[in-house]
């Protein structure tokens, strides 16, 4: 208890780092004073405003501020929708959970299966064609794949909607999109992860029972393999969150993604700085539990 | 005359590296009786586990059984089909292991990887298995077993850990039990009650047990026969009285020598020169003929053939291919 | 009787260049990689004579014209026209110079930063340290392409800032790697030895700590050339990377979208560019683990 505690607690200078980088940028950024105001406004409206914003106050004054404010949930107002940051961001982010839920299953789906056979045949042309899959899958650039997917798949036979969001077809592409390639590393972690397992004492030890293969694997090899693997979804966060920012630009899903790419080429930095904080919020969560979960399923450390 | 439970007739596996062919086990032949306990001694590297883990099937790539025969109760191991020996394995077949510590899967409880077995070859229930599983628990002498059957390996000690993969064995009742140094990594005490254990258990099942060790002293309180082993080869095999009375090969000699007794005052212990050779690096004529203080010609140019010297003793050395040449009477190790 | 069992002696000692060079041969995947790497190089050096046409010159009379083999293309545009008629084989060609620059030195960039971190806080460790490996946990909790989209979106996008950018998302990696090496490396007897006899700070870290550390980056940052070219094609196809008139894989491919209807080769051949290059890096990078990181001695 003592230990997830130090974790949870660990968070704190880390998220307060993060919202020091993320000010730092929005501060260069300059004040959007100037994209407030009608173009013709003088140099006196320009103050005016910059005080009355409190623009003016020095870095650290407004640092300052700016965390209390977030302590407090405010995140700013979007300048150009004119609403709460963090509530646009809350709007988009079922879109975004949908996708990077339906990427994960994909890529679970597929990675999953073909480590632990391709570790059981090892060397085998099931596994140079697996492992050869995985490289692959890590040299495509993601949004090439998805543009390809659509070309083939939207464009030249019309089986899935080109883009969107709505029914479950739309969500098949972008799914496949991003869950191929996580399934890529995957597929390498879990297979070498595996590998190691099946060299175990206690994998001879189910054999000399007279066990199938079947129940060997399965049951023996892949419930130790597991401890891994979860852990190696979690830590797959971060590349599936980075993975939905640039897939839902191809399919023109209205997640955070598209809402942050706006916002970057709108100067818009309020929701800028939601968007960052709720992904690394959301990032570090994931890694927490990733690391709980290793704690729960690995009885070698329950028992200490 | 009644078949041996167990007849390994010139055995040869091989592993094939990317490095070379290492002969691992290298024409060895023995036999088991029933109810008999026989001991496979040698150095790491002799060959004596490889020889074990063919019998029970489990050699895995690179390594390959690529001669011989290995008769079980009359049948054939080699090439028998995967499914026919896995209805052995366990059930009339069964094995454990050097390290308590890491053969026992550590995500399962104890009462799950022992009622598999049971389950498996016995055809029980899940709630008939936990009976016979916790029958053999209490057996192997497990304080409490209802309520170690629910536990994790890791709850155990390490003697505790191998009683239960001696439970596991011995569940469905195996014509035969392979053990492979299955006290090295405890500690003296808790060793000799696990052979204790292991010994008391046989009599009342006339189990027949392959015992593996490098140990002199578990062999001569354990064993009928005794294989001593070199190089993938079997060097010396007789009756555990006549071995330890009358051993023929120098390096037998050389393993008796260098076991400290108690009641013999030593001016020092005598140790067998030199170190096994890696696997490419044993010598061309008799494996032994680097280290061996009789080395002669013939030695180092010829594979020596096995002779008879005795009534169920063997011995593979030059030195008593023509005529009998008595050991005690030549130098001694120094 | 002989002994036919023993097939072969241990191996024979060869210099190192030679071991290494035997080793890249008897790896298929290695010399593949190898070659697509040198051919990719010669590509972007040698561009300008390479390619058959301006990249930028427009001709709008061959517009969307498709490629060789296909009916109406022809010799003049191998790999077909785009939307303006500019020449997607020259286009192309001249798109692997901005993917080799931006690759190579924001990893070196990356790399200068994260070896002087990993250095400096794995041999000094104390409140150094603890600063900056938090540090690299707030990096590490930011995906590499959001902070670089943020960045771009500050600083505005282009060539320079790209590098820039990329190279400030990605030191923390390095540093990381570089520490934990500098963590084992400084207990050995040899550091101690020169600690002992008073050898200055700066002199143990750079003479004995940097030589023990650059194997492993070399071959990190390898593969994290590949990672880079694949990040640079990301933020130039989302338009806050390269801009015109300077060619990247990624803008072709982001031209390129908007006419899968009627012209697929447009979006098709960057992509496969891009899939060649970082397979080939990728391939290569797995062969020098394979002969400069001594854990991994198969």
């Amino acid at each position: 208890m003592n230990y997830f505690l130090k974790r949870i607690l660990e968070i704190i200078p880390v998220l307060l780092i993060i919202t020091f980088i993320v000010f730092t940028l929005v501060f260069i950024a300059g004040d959007p004073v100037a994209l407030l105001l009608p173009e013709d406004a003088t140099t006196e409206d320009i103050a005016a405003l910059q005080a009355a914003l409190g623009l003016d106050d020095p870095f650290y004054v407004q640092y300052g501020r700016y965390v209390m404010n977030m302590l407090q949930g405010d995140f700013g107002t979007s300048f150009r929708y004119g609403e709460d940051a963090m509530l646009l961001v809350f709007e988009r982010l079922p879109a975004t959970l949908e996708l990077a839920i339906a990427s994960i299953l994909v890529a679970i789906m597929i990675a999953i299966p073909l480590g632990i056979w391709s570790a059981t045949k090892k060397n085998s042309s099931i596994d140079l064609v697996a492992t050869g899959a995985a490289v692959l899958g890590k040299a495509m650039p993601n949004f090439w794949l998805g543009i390809m997917l659509i070309l083939i798949f939207s464009v030249t036979y019309s089986i899935f909607p080109v883009s969107g969001r709505g029914s479950f077809a739309h969500l098949i592409l972008p799914a496949i999109t991003l869950g191929t390639g996580i399934a890529a590393e995957m597929t390498r972690l879990i297979r070498s992860s595996m590998l190691e397992t099946l060299g175990q004492d206690y994998i001879r030890t189910a054999k000399s029972k007279g066990l199938r293969t079947g129940i060997v694997v399965y049951k023996h090899a892949f419930r130790n393999t597991l401890v891994p693997v979860v852990t190696i979804i979690a830590l797959q966060t971060s590349t599936l969150i980075g993975g939905t920012l640039i897939t839902e630009t191809v399919f023109a899903w209205p997640g955070i993604g598209q809402l942050l790419i706006q916002a970057v080429n709108n100067r818009d930095m309020a929701i800028v700085q939601a968007c960052v904080m709720v992904i690394a919020f959301f990032v570090i969560v994931m890694n927490l539990i990733a690391d709980f979960l290793y704690q729960l399923l690995d009885p070698r450390i329950r028992y200490k | 005359m009644e078949h041996a439970l167990l007849t390994v007739n010139r055995l040869k596996t091989y592993f094939y590296t990317e490095a070379g062919v290492v002969p691992a086990v290298d024409d060895v032949s023995f036999s088991i009786q029933k109810g008999e306990i026989v001991a496979i001694v040698g150095e790491s590297g002799s060959g004596k586990s490889v020889t074990s883990l063919s019998v029970m099937g489990l050699i895995e790539e690179p390594g390959k059984i690529v001669g011989g025969e290995i008769l079980f109760a009359g049948k054939d191991l080699v090439g028998m089909s995967m499914k026919k020996m896995r209805e052995l394995r366990g059930n009339q077949l069964a094995m454990i292991f050097q390290e308590p510590l890491t053969s026992l899967n550590p995500v399962f409880s104890i009462g799950n990887q022992l009622a598999e077995s049971i389950r498996l070859h016995q055809k029980k229930n899940k709630r008939e298995a936990r009976k016979i599983g916790i029958e053999m628990l209490k057996k192997v002498g497990i304080a409490r077993p209802d309520k170690v059957y629910d536990q994790h390996p890791h709850a155990l000690s390490g003697g505790m850990r191998q009683r239960v993969m001696i439970a596991m064995a011995l569940s469905c009742n195996p014509q035969l039990l392979i053990a492979d140094e299955p006290t090295t990594a405890l500690d003296v005490t808790i060793q000799a009650q696990i052979l204790r254990l292991m010994k008391d258990l046989i009599e009342e099942s006339g189990t027949s047990i392959l015992f593996i060790t490098h140990d002199l002293g578990v062999v001569a309180e354990m064993a009928d026969q005794v294989i001593v082993m070199y190089g993938g080869q079997v060097v010396e095999q007789a009756d555990v009285y006549t071995l330890f009375k009358e051993p023929k090969h120098p390096y037998t000699k050389g393993l008796i020598d260098s076991t400290p007794k108690i009641d013999e005052w030593k001016e020092e212990l005598v140790s067998i020169p030199g170190t096994v050779p890696g696997p490419f690096e044993f010598p061309e004529g008799c494996k032994f003929a680097d280290r061996c203080p009789f080395v002669m010609d013939k030695c180092k140019a010829e594979r020596p053939t096995v002779t008879k010297v005795g009534k169920g003793h063997e011995v593979r050395c030059w030195l008593h291919g023509e005529k009998v040449v008595d050991l005690n009477e030549r130098a001694s190790f120094t | 009787m002989p002994q036919p069992s023993i097939m072969q002696g241990p191996a024979r000692k060869n210099s190192k260049l030679k071991r290494w060079l035997k080793l890249l041969f008897r790896s298929k995947t290695g010399t593949v990689g190898l070659v697509i790497v040198i051919s990719i190089v010669i590509i972007a050096i040698f561009a300008p004579w390479l390619a058959p046409h301006e990249p930028n010159v427009i001709d709008p009379v061959n517009t969307h014209k498709p490629p060789v083999w296909m009916e109406g293309g022809d010799r003049e545009n191998l790999l077909g026209t785009d939307n303006l008629g500019r020449d997607i084989l020259s286009r192309i060609i001249y798109g692997s110079q901005i993917s080799l620059l931006v690759g190579i030195s924001s990893v070196v960039l990356a790399g200068i930063i994260g070896i002087l971190v990993g250095l400096f806080t794995g041999y000094f460790g104390g409140f150094l340290d603890t600063f900056f490996m938090r540090l690299a946990d707030s990096f590490l909790a930011i995906p590499n392409i959001l902070l670089a989209l943020v960045m771009l979106g500050v600083f505005g996008p282009g060539l320079f800032t790209l590098i820039l950018v990329l190279g400030v998302t990605n030191w923390v990696q390095y540093a990381r790697i570089i520490r934990g090496e500098v963590l084992s490396i400084k207990e050995r007897d040899f550091v101690r030895a020169a600690k002992s006899i008073g050898v200055k700070h700066r002199n143990i870290i750079f003479s004995h700590l940097y030589p023990n550390v650059i194997s492993s980056f070399i071959v990190v940052a390898t593969l994290s050339v590949a990672s880079t070219i694949i990040l640079e094609s990301s933020l130039s196809f989302l338009g806050l990377g390269i801009q015109p008139p300077q060619v990247s894989w990624g803008t072709i491919l982001s031209d390129g979208r908007d006419y899968l209807a009627t012209s697929w080769w447009l979006a098709t051949f960057p992509g496969l560019a891009i899939t060649i290059t970082v397979l080939g890096i990728i391939f290569l990078g797995d062969w020098l683990r394979d002969i400069l990181d001594p854990r991994s001695v198969k």
